[in-house]
């Protein structure tokens, strides 16, 4: 995190993909760039496009055509695509995707898990985070007895553990009750905030947006808006 | 949080499934414990009673499948003791003897011959000559609870109990040895015999292309015996043992075969169960290759702690088949080098089943595998 320079984070040029099961252009010419310390919202409806373009970021899908560069590297060249997402990308799902019967440190730790040696730095920022965060009382508490609001919690802890250049969001308060959606906004804004970190945020919630500086809009898979 | 973390965690949470294939492990490497093991102490024990005591040529009866029913003139020892390459030549005669509820194997030995240099006296002393003396092999003695300047009655004649004994073959740990004349006095049809020759050449002659001519002349000369180099001899043997060298290869080869596929049908379906966890590992960042190690550790770390479950149960099974055969011939020998080669197959094992939930997992596109499972 700590993008604090103006240059962009992400940028795409003509980013095109059309998936070939359904010939539906997914994503249609898509011209981006996001600062570094950017709190971005993607709205759109259901099918627009939004998850399609968050994971073509990620290098989780190839692009039909154009191009997606991050942190002024152009994600085509890089060959070790999980690598680069491990070192410069923190994921936050709708449905959590937490590992059941782990732990909540241990769950926060999952991605980074490097070799059978234990880290103990890792395993310190990781609780500091979590304690942060209001999750410092349920470390060792398995993550199937969490409630819906503190697994979010955990899922942007361990999003955020390696310090990404980007954090893309897909709909992180979907599942959540509003309470709980306020809180993981709210955090979500604080990380923005304090660390300057770079947020993607995809969802069709108008009341989300309002956390975000920036909305851009996209309807069968071309940006129709983007507002400051 | 280490990779051992998460693959004993991981384990930890399917415990019914992994206690199953464990037992199913265990049992099928004790299946080739006890298989194996039955041959390999058959031959070890052959080894050791015949080449690492020296002797190059063995000469029997001719035609004699197994070997405690062949009959040799005891004189024939000393006509093949004439040959200028042999350095000793000395029969030797085993009966077998009803003791409590089973047989005992009873050897009779010349009172001058090498082999009591082979063998390591612990209590007393080796029977003399002429005299009605016996010896007990260390085990034998421990579980029968005989002790020297007792009594031991061998087919109606009190022998004196003069001394312990511990030997390298497991033939003769449980078993008793007595001067060859007074176990041929035993039984009319031991008369003047002995089972067979052990033949030692003399350092200069001891070669195989010597071995080889001396067994032809030895053999024109004694056409009514087998007389053979002892390698060969052994080799005869270990095919003569209770189950076939092959047929134990056979079993434990096709229970090994079968181990592998329920250890790679397990792990599949693990796989498949958990498509959904691997392929939200693979997007936050875990690279097929971290997979991959997991998967193999996850796969040797079962295979490796049943297989030893499954050896030390194998031993113990090999012990109690031996306990419950009739003859006490043979105790279990099960070496480190047995159990070394056990071991390696069991490794090997384990990195085969891994190879198809391997391959699938190096297949898996990580979003399609998280949205879809």
């Amino acid at each position: 995190m700590g993008n604090e320079n103006s240059s962009p984070v992400v940028r795409t040029v003509n980013l095109t993909k059309v998936f070939p099961q359904s010939s539906v252009r997914a994503l249609d010419d898509i011209n981006l760039a996001v600062t570094g310390g950017d709190f971005v919202c993607i709205k759109g409806p259901s099918g627009s496009g939004k998850s399609t373009l968050l994971n073509t970021l990620a290098g989780l899908i190839d692009p039909t055509d154009g191009e997606v560069w991050i942190q002024g590297r152009r994600l085509q060249d890089i060959r070790n695509k999980a690598l680069f997402r491990r070192q410069s990308i923190g994921f936050i799902f709708q449905d959590f995707y937490l590992y059941p019967d782990f732990t909540v440190l241990e769950n926060v730790l999952l991605p980074f898990i490097r070799s059978f040696a234990f880290d103990g730095k890792l395993s310190d920022k990781a609780r500091r985070i979590l304690t942060d965060i209001g999750m410092g009382g349920k470390l060792r508490q398995n993550v199937n007895t969490l409630s819906t609001g503190e697994r979010q919690r955990t899922c942007i802890a361990r999003a955020i553990l390696h310090d990404p250049a980007l954090i893309l969001a897909d709909e992180p308060t979907g599942n959540l009750d509003s309470k709980n959606a306020v809180l993981t906004l709210e955090i979500l804004k604080k990380i923005n905030t304090d660390h300057q970190a770079t947020i993607l945020m995809v969802t069709h919630d108008e009341q989300v947006m309002h956390y975000a500086g920036r909305v851009i809009a996209i309807v069968d898979g071309k940006t129709t808006a983007d507002s400051v | 949080m280490t990779f051992l973390t998460f693959i004993v965690k991981d384990i930890a949470r399917r415990k019914i499934r992994f206690a199953l294939t464990f037992l199913g492990i265990a049992i099928g490497v004790a299946t080739c414990v006890v298989m194996l093991g039955l041959s390999e102490t058959i031959r070890d024990a052959f080894k050791n009673a015949y080449l690492k005591r020296d002797i190059d040529i063995v000469a029997f009866q001719k035609d004699q499948i197994y070997i405690f029913s062949s009959k040799v003139d005891a004189s024939v020892s000393v006509q093949l003791q004439a040959f200028p390459e042999v350095r000793d030549a000395t029969g030797v005669l085993v009966d077998f003897v009803g003791y409590q509820d089973h047989y005992l194997p009873v050897y009779g030995w010349e009172f001058d011959s090498p082999l009591f240099k082979k063998i390591l006296i612990t209590q007393g002393r080796i029977p003399e000559a002429g005299k009605n003396e016996v010896i007990l092999g260390d085990v034998f003695a421990a579980n029968a609870r005989e002790k020297v300047g007792d009594k031991l009655n061998i087919k109606g004649i009190d022998f004196d109990i003069v001394g312990v004994y511990n030997s390298e073959s497991t033939f003769e740990k449980s078993a008793l040895i007595v001067p060859l004349e007074a176990l041929q006095a035993l039984d009319e049809k031991n008369k003047n015999a002995v089972m067979g020759i052990n033949i030692t050449l003399k350092d200069a002659y001891r070669n195989k292309g010597v071995i080889d001519n001396l067994v032809q002349k030895m053999t024109r000369r004694f056409p009514e015996l087998t007389i053979q180099p002892t390698d060969l001899f052994i080799a005869d043997r270990a095919k003569q043992s209770l189950l076939g060298d092959k047929l134990a290869n056979l079993v434990a080869l096709i229970t090994l075969i079968a181990v592998i596929l329920g250890l790679a049908n397990t792990m599949l379906t693990s796989i498949f169960e958990k498509k959904k966890l691997i392929g939200l590992l693979l997007v936050i960042g875990w690279q097929t290759g971290d997979l991959l190690k997991v998967l193999l550790a996850e796969s040797l770390f079962m295979i490796i702690s049943a297989g030893l479950a499954g050896t030390a149960l194998g031993i113990y099974a090999t012990d109690l088949v031996f306990k419950t055969m009739d003859v006490t011939i043979l105790i279990p020998s099960l070496g480190s080098g047995f159990l070394i080669k056990i071991f390696l197959a069991v490794f090997l094992a384990g990195i085969i089943s891994a190879i198809i939930p391997l391959w699938v997992i190096s297949k898996l596109n990580p979003i399609e595998t998280v949205k879809n499972g």
